[in-house]
């Protein structure tokens, strides 16, 4: 086990030297060079020269990427260009809001998915089944921000029952202590930001869950169906055990292999997901973050971003593949 | 094991059910109403901003969403009269200027403190020009110290190379407590004007030192790691700092012992929603009171629910840019046969607000300097015909740019304009291939640095209340925008801002508006008025032609 972590580390390092590489390339790219992406619209030749020496990027290439090597292992990519803050920073403030955005939209996809998808290959032909079957087409099909206006239309705008914007009521004036807003009203004895954080979370969290829902409910019936026409589900409706028996020991604990690789993978489309879901309800988090510096070509919290963003793609595979062997010990063996 | 996983599931199912609980009920969610005026309940303005401030450091910034902040905050030494770009007495009650425009006497406001309790006096004012004028490595960048170099010029000693090489700053005296005495290298008409900008607010000393303004050059980027303008914000004016969630929101309460008339706000509140569809939610859910940047076609939606469209005054121009340096547009003709060939009104009826009007001239219609005189050029695609024919030019092949992925205050929709004018000129014989680049950096890249358009796009928002802000701007130098070098209008424009006296300057700046008419380096065609969207119940909200608004004067109808 430790040996496959460590062995999963270290498949870190080429990736991340090959994106480092990539990223330092790129900006190298872009018109006028990074000076001129600093300086904007009223930079003078004369600027930009002036800026490129102060930043060193008169040197050679190779020295300015071990440069950007160094300072990138120490988690420094510099000022974000929107704020003047260090990237680092600003991502670490507003990872939390992202990952609570994450692990709603997921709570979402899989209580209403595994359900759904299994209610829909036990009654597979049926109308439940066509609406389970048609309903994950549209989830996979509409896309989010389309879904998040209308959500918003509905629910705030017409029946006025949820916010439509931020991650609290900023009139509340709540303390954060975590930057898990829902956590915070919990641990500063305020359930009502709590309530208020988990009503701003609701819209935004339906809107991104779309996609993964969709996808488990699809993956869940599918296995499901696959399952119920084994041998030894035959078996053990022979032997006479109660269905209730059947259905977890034997039907779903076999079902949910694909379904767990599933819903790691879709932890990634909930991460690429968030940009969008978090512009449109003005949601802080680093997705948000991201899709404004990717506007004002902020690069280095677009950098920052990239790095970090995989690195966690990564680690959460690397957790799929372990949860993996421990639901399947023939993966553990091989 | 089975336990935990059943604790698992148990919590997942609490979470879910609590999730979609609060989905279905939550009537009394408190989002819904912004809650102001009945009994005890405070006065809470919130403002839909697009984006964060850079800083609440006003020297710093130069960009509208910070400036609409740090107005409220701050004051100058002149003000503005509310929806108007008249110059009136702000922190300083009179002030005198010397005959040789070299000195500046401001006689100060007595009794004003600083939201920090310090006491608000000359000494304080020198401070912040002092400041201003020593600032050393990354602040005297253009991009960083915008303003200072647009109004003063360089530092007193310049350290990177992009810094004006002379300043117009040369001192400030504290005469006595209460008067400042400006002097300056060389006069300045604009002086008074550009001192009513934000970039040029009255901080208290002690807190810009306690909290410090080092701004570093780090890695490819500027840092502003100082706490004056982030933590620490003192000001003189109507509202002061609270809390600064970035991201979030910006809250400020009342000053409780500001100078002026007490405002009728007891907090206000700016939340960044960056997408222009989110902030109409957000206003027609009662999250938010008001938001700048209102698109045309919502204005029937917000209007029927209640709520308001209020206009800014046109202070600003929209016009296609000739590339004067290109041989074809060299010839006369050629350049009058486009004026006449474009249809302004027919695109500002189909693609504009209602209140945009024709442009003639590259000035507003507002601001002094303008030549009432100028009728216009007429939409006339015949003798457009004619005027080319003349021409002799025979190859009439023109790149038009127009940029991308942006809506301007002048142009909400650059695709819109493009398509209505280039059909226009190929109606009349010319052939337009089209050149489209994203906004930012390259389509002002293209155009104002490389000078790479042949027709294009643009305009321009004032800053200030002088014409030379407009029409110096454009052409008082050479600029690859336009390649246009006419020594007789550049040496007008010269003379006219070293003049002080408005009543000399104003008739060389009409005289200067007929010569451009004549000799069109490009043709204005708008003037458009911004919208802002404001909630049904809020009063008191003046629109201001450089956009800059003061939230004191607005209430929220009980």
């Amino acid at each position: 086990m430790l040996r496959f972590i460590v062995r999963r580390l270290l498949l870190l390092v080429p990736i991340l030297l090959g994106l480092s590489v990539l990223l330092f390339a790129w900006v190298r790219a872009l018109p006028g060079g990074p000076a001129q992406a600093l300086l904007g619209e009223r930079a003078t030749p004369e600027a930009v020269a002036a800026i490129e020496s102060q930043l060193g990027l008169d040197r050679p290439l190779w020295e300015q990427y071990l440069q950007f090597l160094g300072r990138a292992v120490r988690l420094d990519f510099g000022a974000s260009l929107q704020t003047g803050q260090p990237v680092i920073d600003e991502m670490l403030r507003r990872f939390p809001a992202t990952i609570e955005l994450a692990v709603a939209a997921l709570l979402i996809a899989v209580c209403v998915g595994i359900p759904l998808g299994y209610l829909a290959a036990r009654r597979y032909g049926t109308w439940i089944d066509s609406v389970a079957v048609t309903g994950s087409l549209l989830g996979v099909t509409i896309p989010i921000f389309f879904l998040a206006y209308l959500l918003k239309y509905v629910f705030s705008v017409e029946l006025g029952w949820l916010p439509t914007a931020g991650r609290a009521d900023p009139r509340a004036r709540a303390e954060h202590p975590t930057g898990f807003y829902v956590l915070d009203g919990i641990v500063t004895g305020n359930l009502d930001a709590s309530w208020d954080a988990i009503q701003h979370l609701i819209l935004p969290a339906l809107a991104l869950s779309s996609i993964p829902l969709a996808v488990i409910v699809r993956i869940t019936r599918a296995s499901v169906l696959n399952v119920v026409n084994e041998d030894y589900v035959r078996t053990a409706e022979a032997k006479g055990l109660l269905p209730g028996t059947i259905t977890r020991r034997h039907v779903l604990k076999n079902a949910m292999l694909p379904v767990t690789t599933v819903i790691g993978l879709q932890l990634g489309v909930l991460l690429a997901g968030a940009v969008l879901t978090e512009t449109v309800f003005a949601f802080a988090g680093v997705g948000k973050f991201m899709a404004d510096a990717i506007v004002q070509r902020d690069f280095p919290t677009i950098q920052g971003f990239i790095l970090v963003i995989a690195v966690v793609y990564v680690v959460i595979n690397m957790i799929v593949d372990l949860v993996y062997g421990l639901l399947d010990p023939r993966v553990r063996v091989s | 094991m089975r336990v935990h996983r059943k604790a698992g599931r148990l919590v997942a199912l609490t979470a879910a059910v609590g999730l979609l609980a609060a989905a279905c009920g939550g009537e009394d969610s408190g989002s819904g109403d912004t809650g102001s005026g009945d009994g005890g309940d405070p006065k809470t303005f919130i403002f839909g901003a697009s984006e964060d401030p850079k800083t609440l450091d006003a020297a710093y910034v130069s960009d509208g969403e910070s400036f609409r902040v740090i107005f409220q905050i701050y004051e100058t030494l002149v003000a503005l009269e509310p929806g108007t770009t008249e110059v009136v007495p702000g922190l300083a009650e009179e002030w005198e200027i010397s005959p040789d425009g070299l000195t500046y006497t401001f006689h100060l406001r007595d009794g004003v403190t600083f939201h920090d309790g310090e006491p608000f006096n000359a000494e304080a004012v020198c401070f912040n020009f002092d400041r201003w004028y020593n600032f050393t490595g990354p602040a005297q960048s253009g991009d960083v110290t915008y303003y200072w170099q647009t109004i003063f010029g360089g530092f007193a000693t310049k350290e990177i190379d992009s810094a004006p090489d002379t300043s117009r700053y040369q001192s400030c005296e504290a005469t006595d407590e209460l008067t400042a005495t400006l002097t300056l290298t060389e006069p300045s008409s604009a002086l008074l004007a550009g001192l009513v900008l934000p970039a040029f607010s009255i901080a208290s000393p002690k807190a810009i030192e306690e909290g410090g303004t080092e701004i570093e050059a780090t890695g490819d980027s500027f840092t502003y790691s100082g706490g004056f303008g982030s933590e620490v914000v003192a000001g003189t004016g109507p509202f002061q700092f609270v809390s600064w969630d970035r991201g979030e929101s910006l809250v400020l309460e009342r000053n409780e012992d500001y100078w002026g008339e007490a405002p009728a706000l007891d907090e206000i509140i700016f939340r960044p929603i960056a997408d222009p569809t989110a902030r109409l939610q957000a206003l027609q859910a009662g999250e938010i009171d008001a938001y700048e940047g209102v698109n045309a076609a919502d204005i029937g939606a917000i209007e029927g629910a209640g709520d308001q469209v209020v206009e800014r005054p046109a202070f600003n121009v929209g016009y296609v840019g000739f590339n004067n340096k290109l041989p074809i547009f060299q010839n006369p003709k050629i350049r009058q046969a486009i004026a006449h060939a474009l249809n302004r009104q027919g695109l500002l009826d189909a693609a504009y607000p209602e209140g945009a009007v024709v442009a003639n001239q590259f000035l507003p219609p507002d601001q002094w300097g303008y030549n009432d005189s100028i009728e216009g050029y007429e939409y006339d695609p015949d003798l457009a015909r004619q005027l080319i024919e003349e021409s002799g030019e025979t190859n009439l092949t023109l790149e038009f740019w127009y940029p991308s992925d942006v809506s301007r205050p002048y142009m909400p929709d650059p695709q819109a304009v493009y398509e209505s004018f280039a059909a226009d000129l190929q109606a009349v014989g010319f052939t337009i291939v089209p050149k489209t680049v994203p906004w930012t950096p390259d389509y002002l890249q293209n155009i104002q640095g490389d000078g790479l358009g042949q027709l294009h796009l643009l305009g321009w928002t004032g800053d200030y209340a002088d014409p030379d802000n407009f029409i110096g701007t454009f052409f008082r130098q050479d600029r690859p925008e336009f390649g246009f070098t006419d020594p007789t209008i550049q040496a007008k424009l010269n003379e006219a801002l070293t003049l002080t006296d408005q009543a000399e300057r104003e008739p060389l700046y009409e005289e200067i508006n007929q010569l451009l008419y004549d000799y069109i380096p490009g043709v204005p065609f708008v003037h458009n008025q911004p919208l802002l969207a404001l909630a049904g119940d809020i009063t008191g909200y003046t629109p201001s032609p450089v956009s800059l608004e003061y939230f004191k004067l607005v209430d929220i109808e009980g």
